[in-house]
């Protein structure tokens, strides 16, 4: 495999779904907080092959309970990823809170063969430390499924972050240590909470997504390697950083060519861009 | 002339899914097409960019010059400089990261008029039409209004 993986791509802002549930519009704009055009679905293939990102790890987010829709829900992330199993592989979602939260996470694992599940604190308005999760946790453990935490900064201001530092994970990571964790957009600003849970657990990972202090370039390079943080990507965490650009919020190429552009070895830029997620994703017996 | 039943007005909305980050694309057998599919034989045709990262422009087609063309555009507007645009726009829910492909699709220009004369674009002998992608690969809409007779 020479091309990259790109561990977040939301499945959103594309027409075909758009077509399937017109309320998915009003939903990423007021909910999710895109209000860009949709595209069609060619518009991300072709963006991915510009980049040379050979596969895409696909998301929706399950907000029934705090927005009343579901983005665009697991479904329909199914039938995309049934269009080009080639190309996309789907980590669906559930609320954590809901009752039937395990069957709807027994399906997405049996039927769907989704890699993971997708949560965030923000949106869905919980708090990942509640026990009424330990049930999730314990199924994706024991299913060698990928637990993707929403942190750092979300753009809709009318959202809580309170539950987005990553410190929080500390506890979970300790009690589920076979439980692979991956936390979104180098849960900026709390970058250096991050690390200390990525130091004290093996099982956290981090993608690279996520563009807040100004253009992609000048964005990853500032968090990936200015003043002492250059050594602690090359040196402590550098098989734990995956690739995502958060498409449809960032075009691809720039995400990675913002990664290519960094002062980072070549090795470790190889293995942020596509080695990682490989290992990871063969560690969950998903090959590809 | 007010009110001539004869005079035509016809658009189209051609759409296009771009394939690169900047791409330049031939497009006029495409209007041409149009012009014929009207049948209007004497007047004007006005092409519009609707889009504010990307172009459109008139020019030789041959391979070295589209290359020149786009390498002189990206050293003039660089990528890598310091742009006031690049931040967070909330009525857009993203960063914006794109100035250079805004700065260069001034340059470009978003419109064209080409007289028409007996069905045929007046287009001198060595002119093609180039939409031009700056930021891509997109869905893009480029409107075709033929006006005449």
């Amino acid at each position: 495999m020479k091309g990259y993986i790109d561990f977040l791509v939301y499945a959103l802002g594309i027409k075909e779904l758009i077509a399937k549930a017109p309320k998915l519009d009003e939903y990423t704009r007021e909910v999710f907080y895109l209000r860009t055009s949709p595209q069609p679905l060619e518009v991300l293939i072709k963006q991915m092959e510009e980049a040379n990102v050979e596969r895409g790890i696909l998301y929706s987010i399950n907000a029934k309970r705090s927005h009343g829709c579901d983005m665009p829900g697991n479904d329909l992330l199914y039938e995309i990823i049934k269009k080009r199993p080639e190309l996309f592989i789907g980590i669906g979602s559930i609320d954590p809170l809901d009752d039937d939260s395990l069957k709807e996470l027994e399906r997405l694992y049996s039927n769907y063969e989704f890699i993971g599940i997708f949560l965030s604190p923000a949106y869905q308005l919980f708090n990942p430390c509640d026990e009424k999760l330990s049930r999730v946790y314990e199924f994706l453990e024991d299913n060698k499924m990928l637990l993707v935490l929403h942190m750092g900064l979300t753009w809709n201001n009318k959202l809580p972050i309170k539950w987005s530092n990553p410190l929080i994970v500390d506890e979970i990571a300790r009690k589920y240590s076979k439980l692979k964790i991956v936390i979104t957009h180098m849960a900026w600003p709390w970058i250096d909470d991050l690390y200390t849970v990525m130091f004290r657990n093996r099982n956290v990972y981090a993608i690279t997504s996520g563009v807040f202090t100004g253009a992609p370039k000048e964005h990853l390079r500032t968090i990936l390697t200015e003043g002492y943080r250059r050594r602690i990507t090359e040196r402590f965490i550098a098989d734990r950083l995956l690739f995502g650009s958060e498409f449809p919020r960032m075009e691809i190429w720039k995400m990675v060519d913002a990664i290519l552009s960094t002062n980072l070895s070549e090795n470790t830029k190889i293995m942020i861009l596509r080695d990682n997620a490989v290992s990871l994703l063969t560690s969950i017996s998903k090959v590809i | 002339m007010y009110g001539d039943p004869t005079l035509k007005i016809e658009v189209e909305i051609m759409e296009i899914i771009t394939n690169k980050k900047t791409e330049i694309i031939d497009i006029t057998d495409e209007v041409q097409g149009f012009v014929k599919k009207c049948g209007v034989r004497d007047g004007i045709v006005n092409i519009f960019v609707r889009h504010t990262t990307a172009g459109i422009f008139l020019n030789e087609k041959e391979d070295g010059l589209l290359k020149d063309f786009m390498k002189y555009l990206h050293k003039v507007v660089p990528e890598d400089d310091e742009y006031y645009h690049h931040h967070f726009f909330y009525k857009d829910g993203r960063a914006a990261v794109n100035a250079w492909a805004h700065i260069r699709s001034v340059l470009l220009g978003h419109f064209l008029t080409i007289p028409l004369k007996d069905g045929k674009l007046l287009l001198g002998a060595r002119q093609r039409i180039f939409f031009t992608e700056l930021d891509g690969p997109h869905s893009r809409e480029i409107l075709i209004q033929v006006v005449g007779d």
